[in-house]
């Protein structure tokens, strides 16, 4: 555990990467000091939750993050989703925990979540990445092998003594020399602060479809909807539109109205049920439920 | 009546051509129940644009010249001595009607500016022992000439700040000055018709106010006041040229545009857009600005703009 959580600390900011997103000027001003992917287990079983946590640290105090893009985790089933952002004056910490069941045993890979920002210290808008994940799912009999008994665990004896010899001169005494190299270099006093943990590249890392937003909203929005999924709706919908954080519904109608009438239409309709009255709002949701057929259809 | 503001707007378009921000800008001061100051060089139709608009509510209009010698009793009135009669008589003075003009209010010396900008704001006037209410619906529009400083005597900023918005007139288009060339060619232009009763604008004031605001866009409203006293990251080009933000007033002004804005639109919920949309002339002659801005020649506008674009949009 504790080796895998060095390679995830090691990795991560190594895998960040560089380009310039689309929207710039919307973009939080941030320091990224660190930003990974991991999980609970390497071995996930089938049937049996595990979780999967994107980490990220930034040196600002934000009441926020925003554009963080989660990959896609289609071939598992998604139990839950918690965020949990802690703001102090020496940086905000941001913590999302999905919990996932595999059904089937294989290998799956987990693509970088990717974060776009502009980096306070050069102030260039930039696309952070996190490392990716591969987990070998196994199945529920491989996980729990028939304990040793009889003769044959008497012969196997001197091999265990060797293999634990191996793991404790092998793995832990290297671990635990890394992990004190690790912690001296963390907490050892600096004169500056550190360099940002970020690799440019020639290729940004795509980012996930506008559809595909869309689509996770509109699930949530079909699953229950309110005001909040609605405003979920419309932050899916401006995504979509190229919205920057400062365009008004006029800005995107205007932009998109000569070419996508069906797009307009799904923007208006989401600002009404975000924005209208308590008593205007089954209305204003039976409105933005049509118009998100019809831009689908 | 059961006229529309809308009506307004379009009656106000058959005597003016163009300027739809200026007539928009004097209908949603008047849903707003707030006073209108209008900036712009002389011959831009400021003064027919007011005129139009008490001419089409069908209420009381009267005009002041402001000019150097004006004394605050010639604007508010005086008690004269009736001779008849062997007693003092009030004579109210043209501060009472529903749309008062004051022409060049920047001509005038503060003594007086400030007898007016007091009556505004207390909408009673007082004189001599009797206090008088001013007439309901009761809007003040002012005019500035931005072009000829000599001999004028510059608005303070708290002054202004009496001033719900302040609506920059600027020149026509080319197709709007032909049309303009049509218009006058026939000789005088039609009189505007009374489409609307001053019980019309008591009902669309009533329907403004009941406009709802969620709590997202009130909080977006806070922030681009605070956005002139704080200039964010985004305007930071701009931050210089400011030396004090707008008052909390700015807040209640956008706000309430807001409200009359959306309800203009046939809406009774504010969008941002509302919002973006009231911000320029509600904070223009709110904010205090550095000389610097003078000296380079950047427009009040361009500063204000590029503050309110910073703030993101909920």
């Amino acid at each position: 555990m504790t080796s895998r959580l060095l390679a995830v600390a090691l990795v991560a900011p190594a895998a960040a990467c560089l380009c310039a997103p689309a929207s710039a000027q919307a973009l939080q001003r941030l320091t990224v000091t660190s930003f990974a992917l991991s999980a609970d287990t390497a071995k996930p079983t089938t049937g049996v939750p595990f979780h999967v946590f994107v980490t990220l640290h930034v040196r600002e105090n934000v009441p926020s993050i925003q554009e963080i893009e989660l990959p896609s985790l289609a071939a598992l089933e998604v139990l839950g989703d918690e965020r949990k952002v802690a703001s102090s004056p020496g940086g905000t910490s941001y913590r999302e925990t999905i919990s996932l069941v595999a059904h089937a045993p294989g290998t799956i890979h987990i693509a970088p979540a990717t974060l776009d920002a502009i980096d306070a210290r050069d102030g260039k808008p930039k696309r952070y990445s996190t490392n990716d994940l591969t987990l070998e799912i196994t199945g529920a009999s491989e996980t729990s092998p028939a304990p040793a008994t009889g003769p044959s665990a008497l012969q196997d004896f001197d091999g265990a003594v060797v293999s634990l010899m191996i793991w404790i001169f092998g793995i832990v005494v290297p671990t635990v020399t890394a992990l004190v190299l690790v912690a001296w270099l963390v907490t050892r006093p600096r004169a500056a602060p550190p360099p940002p943990h970020v690799v440019a590249v020639s290729e940004p890392t795509p980012a996930p479809a506008p559809r595909d937003v869309l689509g996770d909203a509109r699930a949530a929005f079909d699953a229950a909807p309110s005001r909040a999924t609605a405003a979920r709706v419309r932050d899916a919908a401006r995504h979509v539109a190229g919205a920057a954080e400062k365009d008004t519904l006029a800005d995107l109608d205007r932009r998109v109205s000569p070419t996508q009438p069906r797009l307009a239409e799904l923007l208006t309709a989401a600002e009404r049920a975000t924005f209208t009255y308590d008593a205007d709002l089954a209305v204003a949701l039976d409105s933005l439920r049509i118009a998100l057929e019809r831009y689908t259809a | 009546m059961n006229a529309t503001p809308n009506d307004l707007v379009r009656a106000l378009q058959s005597t003016v051509v163009g300027q739809r921000d200026v007539l928009e800008g004097l209908v949603l001061g008047l849903m707003s129940d707030g006073h209108v100051l209008l900036e712009g060089p002389p011959g831009l139709a400021k003064t027919l644009a007011c005129r139009a608009l008490a001419a089409a509510l069908g209420g009381t209009f009267t005009r002041v010249q402001f000019t150097p010698d004006l004394l605050p009793s010639d604007i508010v009135g005086t008690r004269i001595f009736d001779q008849r009669e062997s007693a003092f008589a009030t004579v109210l003075g043209p501060i009472f009607g529903n749309v008062v003009l004051a022409d060049e209010i920047n001509r005038a010396p503060a003594k007086v500016q400030s007898a007016l900008l007091e009556a505004m704001q207390e909408r009673q006037v007082t004189i001599g022992p009797e206090t008088h209410p001013l007439p309901d619906p009761f809007i003040v529009m002012a005019t500035m000439n931005p072009l000829d400083a000599e001999g004028t005597y510059a608005l303070p900023l708290a002054q202004m700040d009496r001033f719900l918005i302040k609506i920059d007139v600027d020149y026509p288009t080319a197709e709007e000055e032909l049309q303009i060339l049509d218009r006058f060619a026939i000789g005088s232009v039609e009189p505007v018709r009374n489409v609307a009763s001053l019980e019309d604008v008591h009902a669309w004031r009533a329907q403004s106010r009941a406009v709802h605001v969620e709590p997202k866009v009130l909080r977006y409203i806070v922030d681009i006041v605070a956005a002139t006293r704080s200039v964010p990251d985004g305007a930071r080009a701009v931050a210089g040229y400011i030396e004090r933000g707008a008052s909390p007033r700015a807040t209640l002004a956008i706000a309430n545009m807001a409200r009359s804005r959306a309800a203009l639109d046939g809406r009774d919920y504010v969008i941002p857009d509302d919002v973006r949309r009231v911000s320029a002339p509600a904070l223009r002659h709110r904010v205090g600005f550095h000389y610097r801005r003078a000296l380079e020649g950047v427009l009040p506008d361009e500063i204000v703009s590029a503050v309110v674009a910073a703030v993101p949009v909920p």
